[in-house]
């Protein structure tokens, strides 16, 4: 009988998985892709907001929970919080694309800044301009569109994106008036979504509804659309859905020797492995690690230095927005448009504004079409006693008159510092329905996070009010946003403080990597999915050189 | 005080003013007693009349539910939960999908709900008015960090995705939801694809 052996077997297909999969199976790399949630094809997303609402993409706390608490006095409540997507292509499927690359400061932190208390600030053993070719190849893979518009704060290119900018709201052009009166400079949001035929994929088709939906044209670059099928289409690459990963085994000499997992029918399976690659999001990766113990390892694996875990960080985030009482003007000519503007004034302040040197990104949207959140967030917004919810007449009152304004959000994407008191360990009493103890975060933000991310709601709501928004609204001053995830196992030169070193190995375990956001020693001001893709290629090229020299 | 038969607790509902959906269950257990209430209150629209049995929810859970859904989005000139067969919605959720955590915030809210209000009232929630449903109500929502607290909470985020939702899915009964927010035909429909 034929051993179920492969040269790579990378555990996640989402912004991690998906790109290695890709270059090791152009490489000639026997490769095999598991992942834990269903192989969706692109042409069966719906547009239906309550399918997506149920747990579409993330298990079922009662199933498979994670636990969460602020600070580390209380046990944790479980939550649905801190999953990023179970279904081929991962997150990836669900994001809205916004893909702006980090910029050369988010490595240098602990140089520029100096040490900060309470907080584990640290440089990144790799240079922006490492990455850049990388962030380049992310941009032509997808087909990234935007404007090379030149701003003060812009981070350095090597080349203009692949394709033009999506069609845009009218709003946005008052949003640029606005910001200029202001002295902001907004450009227009570079997406991970085809404004123009792409490589055999569509162009969008303006349904205004990538944020939690999949997208069923394949506009929308996850990695399901873009990097697995040309994965698979090389010959080299297999992918099996619906397999969820309980353990990576080792040899005696510590070297990883197999991936075991769960198959659809609930049976346990092994697969033998040349190379390990974990790519099932910061938090479940770490879980993985500390799951899987052995003589070698016994507190977890690669985790010697009992840092898995450690330094968790999210993108600290303000939501927020503004409403106009004229009519809906999101649907002029029929398609939803967004407003596609970013402001970036406030990413790295040098003389600090208003006590904060280090910011982030405001990101302007007209509201994705999701009436239901939108109700609901209304509900929430005006309850009449901190907390609750709004209901009866009153609701219905109110909805009927804010449900058909228009209305502009802003998201922002700010520094979450790493503290030590914010990582993810083993819940020591919930487990999942299969018995395997579920991943614990414990969160304590940094008051620089916090400050951050207070200042770029301020400014968001200045923009807002400049743009003559008779109500404005901010629902969360400062959150984090956990489908945004890394950190917990820092990649670095000194084993005896990061697990991964510069190339994303373990330090620990030769043959193992680890590629989503986990390595990622801090957080930037953007969304980290652009940034964990093309950290995915730079590792690829690493790893197809030692394939090729044998070295793996 | 004696225990309500089911007959008049439905009658007793009906006179604060819901329609349709409550009747749904008299025509099932109940053949005749339509005719006996008059049509005005108790007319069944033809659509939901011709499928409906429960496929989840017990009747009493139901009527609970029922009744608590139309105290959150109730009637005005436009259609409330009720009309807009937000209990339906909430049945075939549950009938069509293992929804641990979404079912048990429902159903054993509902059951406590109708032991409070025997407690508050001598009569099931279905039963009492509008004003002490209400009541009831505004009291659990008021209460922090409940269990109470946060059934309402759920409840209003069930009823509105039963306002708001695909009509497929039992709930916003002939798109109705949708028009009362000008949200057209199908808001989720994506546009006409667009050619450069």
């Amino acid at each position: 009988m034929k051993r179920d052996s492969f040269d790579v077997v990378v555990v996640g297909s989402g912004a991690g998985g998906g790109p290695i999969a890709l270059e090791l199976a152009r490489a000639g790399a026997r490769v095999l892709v598991i992942e834990k949630g269903p192989h969706v094809e692109t042409r069966d997303f719906v547009h239906d907001e309550v399918a997506m609402r149920r747990h579409f993409m993330v298990p079922d706390p009662a199933d498979e929970p994670h636990t969460l608490r602020y600070g580390d006095k209380s046990e944790g409540t479980t939550t649905s919080e801190g999953w990023t997507a179970n279904i081929v292509g991962g997150g990836t499927v669900h994001y809205s694309g916004f893909f702006h690359r980090m910029h050369p400061v988010d490595m240098r932190m602990r140089s520029t800044l100096g040490p900060i208390d309470g907080a584990d600030l640290v440089d990144w053993p790799i240079s922006y301009d490492d990455l850049e070719p990388y962030y380049r190849r992310v941009d032509e893979e997808l087909g990234v569109s935007g404007t090379w518009r030149a701003h003060p704060f812009e981070e350095p290119r090597s080349g203009p994106y692949p394709l033009p900018p999506l069609d845009e709201h009218p709003i946005a052009r008052r949003i640029d008036e606005a910001t200029a009166k202001l002295g902001m400079h907004a450009f227009p949001t570079p997406r991970a979504v085809a404004s123009r035929p792409y490589r055999g994929r569509r162009a969008c088709a303006y349904c205004s509804m990538c944020a939690d939906y999949g997208c069923p044209t394949g506009a929308k670059g996850s990695t399901l659309a873009t990097v697995l099928p040309a994965a698979l289409a090389t010959g080299h690459c297999e992918l099996r859905a619906g397999c969820m990963v309980t353990e990576v085994t080792v040899r005696p000499d510590g070297r990883a020797s197999a991936v075991v997992y769960r198959d659809p029918q609930g049976i346990s399976r092994a697969v033998e492995a040349r190379v390990v690659v974990l790519a099932c999001s910061a938090i479940e990766t770490a879980r993985l690690l500390l799951v899987s113990r052995s003589a070698a390892f016994p507190d977890g694996l690669a985790n010697g230095s009992g840092l898995v875990g450690k330094n968790l960080v999210f993108s600290s985030a303000s939501l927020g927005g503004a409403s106009w009482s004229s009519d809906r003007d999101a649907r002029d000519d029929g398609r939803h448009l967004s407003a596609q503007r970013t402001v970036q004034d406030f990413y790295w302040m040098d003389p600090p504004v208003e006590g904060v040197a280090k910011g982030g990104t405001l990101s302007f949207l007209v509201g994705f079409v999701q009436p239901i959140a939108m109700a609901e967030g209304i509900a929430r917004r005006h309850a009449k006693d901190g907390g609750g919810v709004l209901w009866g007449t009153a609701l219905k009152k109110l909805l009927r008159d804010r449900m058909v304004r228009s209305e502009l959000q802003f998201e922002t994407f700010c520094e979450f510092y790493a503290t030590p008191g914010t990582y993810v360990d083993l819940d020591p009493a919930i487990k999942d329905r299969w018995g395997t103890p579920v991943a614990r975060m414990t969160v304590s933000t940094h008051p620089r996070s916090r400050d951050g991310t207070r200042l770029l709601a301020r400014k968001a709501v200045e923009v807002l009010k400049a743009l003559g928004a008779e109500e404005t609204y901010v629902t969360a001053e400062h959150t984090e946003t956990k489908f945004l995830q890394g950190g917990t196992c820092r990649f670095g030169k000194d084993p005896a403080t990061s697990v991964l070193d510069e190339t994303c190995r373990a330090h620990e375990v030769p043959n193992l990597y680890v590629t989503d956001g986990s390595f990622l020693p801090t957080s930037g001001g953007v969304p980290l999915t652009l940034t964990i893709m093309a950290n995915s290629f730079r590792v690829a090229d690493h790893l197809a050189r030692r394939l090729r020299e044998g070295r793996a | 005080m004696q225990r309500p038969t089911r007959r008049e607790i439905l009658i007793a509902t009906t006179s604060v003013g819901v329609g349709g959906a409550l009747a749904l269950i008299l025509e099932r257990r109940h053949a005749g007693l339509r005719a006996t209430t008059g049509a005005a209150s108790m007319q069944t629209p033809a659509p939901i009349a011709q499928a409906t049995t429960l496929e989840a929810l017990t009747e009493a859970e139901f009527l609970t539910l029922a009744a608590a859904c139309e105290r959150i989005y109730p009637q005005d000139d436009a259609p409330g939960a009720l009309t807009l067969g937000v209990p339906i919605f909430i049945d075939r959720t549950l009938a069509a999908e293992r929804l641990p955590a979404w079912a048990d915030g429902l159903l054993t809210s509902a059951a406590r709900l109708d032991v409070e209000s025997f407690r508050r009232f001598a009569v099931p929630f279905a039963a009492a008015s509008a004003a002490n449903q209400d009541a009831l109500i505004a009291d659990w929502a008021a209460e922090r960090d409940s269990d109470n607290a946060r059934f309402v909470k759920h409840l209003v985020t069930a009823t509105l995705e039963g306002v708001l939702s695909d009509p497929t899915h039992g709930g916003n009964r002939d798109r109705a939801g949708w028009r009362t927010f000008a949200l057209g035909a199908d808001p989720y429909a994506p546009s006409e694809v667009h050619r450069p």
